[in-house]
């Protein structure tokens, strides 16, 4: 448009937005049945989600091993799942012996055969010196003190055959019964008995794992994160979200392991601690949020339904100008959660936006209508 | 010939009145039986291809399917036109065929060429279905169906398995399209994270759950003396038989179904859905198949819905949403009463005019005989007897009964003069001479009248389809009455006079002094013809001031709405404003019901979108008619955002038919590149905008919409072991879920759906979260390994003769829409194209015009042929040429009957204008023919002329008048249902003969005695 007196070009400028503005009279608005609702400001916690593991922290699981062969009883109480004390029988062992082990017993046995009918002859020989020594010592040919060490003598050889005529006993019944004995183990804390890996009464050689008492209350989150995301997170600010595990949030703890990698997903493994288990479990596989290293800013949540997406992907929003009046307004969505949308655009705080009928808007504004 | 035919029938007349009776008791025997529908079938012969391609977006749909398939069906014999249309995950190829092609054959055809075809399609596409061939009517009922207690699941079920089959066993039945149908089905809601936990894939889980309902046979036990047959049971329907389904095994422990998914009864993600009065229901559109009679098939339904009604406990079935029958009833039943008021009163004119009962009754006799022959003709040729045969039978009545008139009305100035002599012939011989006289004219006339006809049977398209039957009543009707006038009359009249009573042939004494008048008119002959002539200038200048219509608005009782929002409007969001909508609608006064269909639902006619709604509402009879439609538009209209319309179904489907489109006006513009299209055709719209009388203007929705893309990183996705076939599951299982089979229960079959447990939906974000669980167990995004964004893609791509088109559409109110589609065609001639784009006027006014263009090129050679006819009548060219003066005179009292009708030029007042033309001839010859007769060669003085017209003037204005009376009860009762073609109809037939009397009666007799003819 040309200026009349100066016949310069007079200079019209246009806001961007009064393009994008429709307006509607009340009754299109009451037939349309818009409806609204004020975009409110929240902390908005950038997040992003990794996916981990449970496993179990390394002091939470104990193995038991038989420390020989032996016939193993387990405590008939017990099952696999069961909580178990400390200081509680686990179960019983009843060694048995090898064929090396028994031939040795009998030889032991034969030996001390031989050492007990010696011991016999010698308490015999023995009883012999004493007798004539109490009698030469009757007839005082003898001294008192033959008569005393004769009897001391006979007293050691009795002692011996005693001594050998048990060890033949016993020598006897280990080479009959093939075993010797009953061992008790013990649990050495509480947990829950997590494997067994034997049948009550099964021999079992030295060494076998018994069972594994795992404590549970010491379970680890294993955090799979891209080696280059590492820098950009708090990675001491981390949480579980997930409704199929708790409904609430599960805060995690960090455990300041040195950082190693996963060599299958090319990942880094970071250990946390949770502060409750919650419906947790042992190789679970859960995602695990984590914050990101941006300072905490708040940020604006409207419902999705707000929300109307162009030909080219642009997000967009109907502001309430007055009672008639609508603007339309690009947003940036950042983040979602159920049926809510957090969007990055300060300036529209406390805006009433469009929440129900910005299509039937948009519409309107790109001609589509009568 | 003629004379020994009119001799034996009187000799064997006690033979022609028995076989008239037996004629007309087996009318009366028949007709009652005789179907009868509104309308003939107008739609060319039409087969549809549907194919689904999940997935595809609507530019791979018209590469992938519709290309391909139209490429195969391009060469089809008797093929008119090749339409196609691609929308997302959907191709329809429509196949117009040439009139007259037998739909069995074009559907044979298709089906040859479909099963190569069909062969090469991408393998997501779903085998291609043939939609059931349809009524060019199609839509015949539609029923709500509602309940306060059942879910819509529930409704569904009862819907689809119990009423559908019924239903679809009622003969001329071709589809029952059911909307809003939220069908059943099994969903196995996996958890990721169990699955995970259980070290297991969802394709695991999906492979165990297909293998486990799909139905196999296991063989046969041959025993020595049977062959029994071995079969695996399926799972049955109790979820708690899918809970315990082993589906994979972790360390050797068997995982069942239920640690791992939940299990639910829920229904697919909709197509489409349906709102019944103000809420929730199922909206069943009972569809016929071409020919079938819709009373009958009405009726049929009615009683099938009365059996099924016991058994639907708990639920509502309102069968009055949209009922055409009602209508056809309606129309059928005005139609009937004029035809009896119009005989009525032509008996009424015969008895005043021949004040006798004898040949008063032997002149009405030829009405019956004659219509009842027509009907049984046309029902023994396959015509089916609809609104425009019982229109084209109301016409003929005039005629009709001017046969017989001519013929007994010479027969007894005939006898009367035999009587009055000194040596009275035999009777016999003075009918079959008094017959034989007027023979010549009535036959000459009778072929007159066939011949203006001529041009209705070259009408092609919906013109044709219309008027053709209407013709053939006319036609038949008046054969038949040209029959009755040579054998049956003349033999009536011998039996009626051979009693030997007097019957005198006494003029009344109006003829008299009509013959003083036309005494005293001829003297100054200057001066009729001169006035003759300024009338008829000043009528005729009117002509391009008359509008034009092609078929009019009816007076349906039953409504339809569009509803179209934008595209990409969700389902739900359209049903929330249909419900809005509806609620409105319902506080209306006199809204009886309501049904609306959004979207599509499976093999249906409408190839549409979910942002694509249509509401039916039916009004009371007993609401004004005008006052409730124009509240029902205004309630319509407001809302914003959204397009509607108000139309009614008759009017919507014949525009449909026309192009392809429900508007009146098209501009249908072809060319290559999608978005040159849509930058010419919203040029187009733009110059349309400015033009008064222009609503509902727009450009057709094939606009750009978003869709999201997924597109794999290959390096982000190798690192993690994630291939395209992994993204592809997931998007699926994660967003509406893969059918893995069918369960069956008695005979409802369920689909069995495999889906996550939290399906992704809120927006954009959602899905770039979307949970992915990589082969070595890691969880993680979509936007890990996948870009996900969003590109403009077309909504829908529309195809006609192998190149693209978009439509201009728009309806006309307040003007008429001649005059406006004149401007639109002027403004858009003027807009430049690009090479190899160009524009094609489509829709009511172009079908119009090619008709009347039809009309005119063929009534010209027809007025050939009558030319040629009266020449041989009257052997001279002159007089010829004297008759042929009068007709212009015919036609100006038509364009005034049009005037009186609105000033609206529609193809029936065309077709009255053809039959006035034939009328006037009639008249003209037998004035004519009586001064041949009378004149004997000698010279023709105005005594003889005046004495010809006094004679002819009876059986003239008889003519005229019975034929004016019959029409009468049109006239008076104004276009009311039924009545909506043939009121201008009537009104330019009248005002036509009208002047086609006085032009005859005063004018011609001026013009002879002014052309010097009378003196040879």
């Amino acid at each position: 448009m040309l200026c009349p007196v100066f016949g310069i070009s007079e200079t019209i400028s246009a806001n961007e937005n009064q393009f994008n503005q429709v307006a509607l009279s009340n009754i299109a608005i009451k037939k349309l049945g818009l409806e609204t609702k004020e975009i409110r400001l929240a902390k908005a916690l950038s997040s992003k989600l990794y996916p981990a593991q449970i496993g179990y922290a390394p002091q939470a699981l104990t193995h038991y091993i038989t420390p020989f062969s032996g016939y193993v009883e387990l405590n008939a109480k017990l099952h696999l799942g069961d909580k178990v004390t400390a200081g509680q029988t686990l179960f019983k062992i009843k060694p048995v012996v090898t064929p090396e082990t028994r031939l040795s017993l009998l030889t032991n046995l034969s030996d001390t055969e031989g050492q007990l009918k010696s011991s016999h002859e010698q308490v015999e020989a023995n009883r012999l010196v004493f007798n004539r020594a109490r009698q030469l010592f009757l007839q005082h040919v003898g001294s008192q003190k033959s008569v005393d060490d004769a009897q001391a003598n006979l007293a050691i050889a009795e002692t011996n055959l005693n001594t050998i005529q048990q060890k033949q006993a016993l020598l006897k019944q280990a080479v009959a019964d093939g075993a010797s004995g009953v061992y008790v183990i013990k649990a050495a804390k509480e947990g829950v008995i997590s494997q067994l890996n034997f049948t009550s009464g099964q021999l079992l050689g030295a060494g076998s794992q018994l069972m594994d008492i795992v404590s549970t209350n010491q379970l680890l989150v294993t955090v799979f994160v891209p080696q280059a995301q590492i820098k950009n997170l708090q990675l001491n600010d981390a949480w579980i979200a997930d409704r199929g595990i708790s409904d609430n949030e599960i805060p995690l703890k960090k455990i300041s392991l040195p950082l190693e990698a996963d060599l299958q997903t090319g990942m880094r493994k970071v250990i946390y601690a949770a502060s409750h288990m919650g419906e947790l479990a042992a190789m679970q596989k859960i995602s695990v949020n984590i914050l990101e290293r941006e300072p905490t800013r708040m940020a604006l949540s409207l419902p999705c339904s707000a929300i109307v997406v162009d030909m080219y992907g642009g997000e967009w929003i109907y502001l309430k100008e007055d009672e008639t009046h609508f603007r339309r307004e690009r947003v940036f969505v950042s983040d979602n959660t159920s049926n809510t949308c957090v969007v990055n655009k300060p300036d529209i705080q406390g805006r009433v936006v469009v929440s129900h009928g910005a299509q039937e808007l948009f519409a309107l504004e790109t001609g589509y209508t009568h | 010939m003629l004379k020994k035919l009119t001799l034996r029938a009187i000799q064997l007349r006690h033979l022609v009145i028995t076989l008239a009776v037996i004629l007309i008791l087996v009318g009366l025997r028949c007709i009652p039986e005789t179907p009868m529908d509104v309308f003939p079938e107008f739609s060319p012969v039409k087969v549809e291809i549907q194919t689904e391609a999940p997935g595809l977006s609507s530019l791979e749909t018209e590469q992938l399917i519709s290309i391909p398939i139209e490429h195969a069906m391009n060469g089809i014999p008797h093929l008119k036109t090749l339409r196609s249309k691609s929308v997302l995950g959907l191709s329809s190829v429509v196949m117009l065929f040439e009139a007259n092609t037998r739909i069995d054959q074009a559907r044979q055809a298709v089906q040859e060429r479909l099963l190569l075809v069909s062969q090469r399609l991408p393998v997501t596409a779903k085998p291609p279905v043939m939609l059931p061939s349809l009524s060019s009517l199609s839509r015949v009922l539609k029923i709500g169906l509602t309940s306060d207690r059942l879910s819509i699941q529930e409704l569904s079920t009862e819907a689809l398995w119990t009423i559908r089959p019924r239903l679809m066993s009622v003969p001329g039945v071709a589809n029952v399209a059911i909307w809003g149908l939220r069908e059943p089905e099994l969903h196995i809601q996996f958890d990721p994270v169990k699955l995970a936990e259980c070290q297991l894939t969802v394709s695991q889980v999906s492979q165990q759950v297909t293998s486990a309902i799909n139905s196999e046979g296991s063989g046969y036990l041959d025993t020595d003396q049977q062959r029994l047959a071995v079969t695996y049971d399926r799972p049955t329907t109790s979820k708690e038989a899918f809970k315990d389904m082993i589906v994979g095994i972790n360390h050797g422990i068997p995982i069942t179904l239920g640690q791992v998914a939940e299990v639910e009864w829920h229904h697919a993600m909709p197509i489409g859905d349906a709102v019944i009065n103000r809420g929730d229901g199922l909206l069943l559109i009972v569809e016929k198949q071409p020919d079938a009679n819709t009373l009958k098939v009405t009726a049929e339904i009615d009683r099938a819905l009365a059996e099924l009604k016991p058994g639907l406990k708990e639920m509502t079935l309102d069968a009055s949403i949209f009922r055409p029958a009602s209508f056809i009833e309606q129309a059928i039943d005005h139609l009937k009463q004029a035809i009896m008021v119009g005989i009525a009163l032509v008996a009424i004119l015969l008895f005043w005019f021949l004040r006798r009962p004898g040949p008063a009754l032997i002149s009405l006799i030829a009405i019956p005989i004659s219509l009842v022959t027509a009907i049984l003709m046309l029902t023994w040729l396959g015509i089916s007897i609809n609104t425009m045969v019982l229109a084209g039978l109301v016409i003929a009545l005039g005629e009709v009964v001017d046969d017989s008139i001519i013929d007994m009305e010479n027969i007894l100035r005939a006898v009367e003069t035999n009587q009055s002599s000194q040596h009275p012939k035999s009777l016999l011989k003075v009918i079959v001479q008094a017959s034989y006289e007027v023979r010549g004219a009535v036959i000459y006339a009778t072929l007159i009248v066939m011949s203006v006809f001529i041009p209705v049977f070259f009408l092609e398209g919906i013109a044709g389809a219309f008027f053709k039957p209407l013709a053939y009543g006319y036609l038949f009707a008046i054969s038949a009455s040209l029959l009755v006038a040579l054998i049956l009359t003349p033999a009536l009249a011998y039996c009626l006079l051979k009693s030997g009573r007097h019957i005198s042939h006494a003029a009344s004494p109006q003829f008299d002094l009509l013959s003083k008048w036309l005494a005293r008119m001829l003297e100054q002959p200057k001066k009729i013809v001169f006035g003759s002539l300024i009338a008829l200038c000043l009528l005729m200048a009117s002509v391009p001031f008359l509008g034009s219509e092609f078929i009019p608005a009816f007076k349906e009782r039953d409504f339809l709405m569009h509803f179209v929002s934008r595209p990409t409007t969700s389902v739900e969001q359209m049903k929330k404003m249909t419900v809005r909508a509806s609620e409105e609608l319902m506080q209306i006064d006199g809204v009886r019901n309501l049904g609306a269909h959004i979207g599509r639902t499976e093999v249906a006619d409408e190839v549409v979108g979910p942002n694509f709604g249509e509401l039916w509402v039916s009004i009371a009879p007993n609401v004004p008619y005008e006052e409730t439609v124009q509240k029902i538009n205004q309630t319509i209209s407001g809302y914003t955002g959204i397009f509607t319309d108000v139309q009614t179904y008759l009017k919507e489907r014949t525009k449909e038919v026309m192009s392809g489109n429900s508007a009146s006006i098209v501009i249908r513009l072809f060319g290559d590149d999608l978005d040159t299209l849509r930058n010419k055709a919203e040029e187009i719209r733009q110059a349309m905008a400015s033009l008064d009388g222009v609503i509902d203007l727009k450009v057709e929705a094939q606009g750009l919409v978003p869709q999201i893309h997924v597109r794999i990183k290959h390096a982000q996705a190798a690192q993690y072991g994630i291939n395209e076939a992994d993204i592809k599951q997931a998007l699926a299982l994660m967003s509406q879920g893969k059918v893995q089979g069918e369960i069956l229960m008695g005979q409802s079959r369920f689909n069995v759906r495999l889906i996550s447990n939290h399906p992704v939906r809120d927006n954009l974000m959602s899905l770039r979260k979307l949970q992915l669980v990589s082969p070595t167990g890691a969880m993680l995004q979509l936007s890990d390994v996948a870009d996900v964004y969003v590109q403009p893609t077309p909504n829908e791509v529309k195809r006609e003769s192998a190149s693209r088109k978009i439509d201009i559409s728009a309806n006309v109110s307040g003007k008429d829409i001649g005059s406006v589609a004149t401007l639109i065609e002027n403004k858009v001639s003027h807009i430049q194209l690009p090479a190899g784009y160009y524009i094609k006027f489509m829709g009511e006014f172009t079908e119009q015009r090619s008709a009347t263009q039809t009309l005119i090129a063929y009534t010209c050679l027809a007025l050939i042929v009558v030319f040629i006819l009266i020449k041989m009548s009257f052997k001279s060219v002159r007089l010829t040429l004297m008759l042929f003066a009068m007709l212009p005179f015919a036609i100006a009292g038509g364009v005034l009957g049009i005037w009186f009708s609105g000033g609206v030029t529609s193809l029936g007042a065309m077709i009255g204008l053809i039959a006035v033309i034939g009328i006037a001839a009639r008249n003209g010859i037998l004035i004519i023919s009586n001064v041949q007769q009378q004149s004997q060669n000698s010279a023709i003085t105005k005594e003889i002329l005046i004495s010809a017209i006094s004679n002819r003037t009876r059986a003239i204005a008889m003519t005229s008048l019975a034929t004016t009376m019959a029409l009468m009860p049109i006239i008076f009762k104004g276009p009311i249902s039924g009545y909506e073609i043939e009121y201008p109809l009537a009104l330019v037939v009248v005002s036509g003969l009208l002047f086609a009397v006085m032009a005859n009666m005063v004018l011609l007799p001026s013009l002879l005695i002014l052309t010097k003819a009378y003196s040879r």
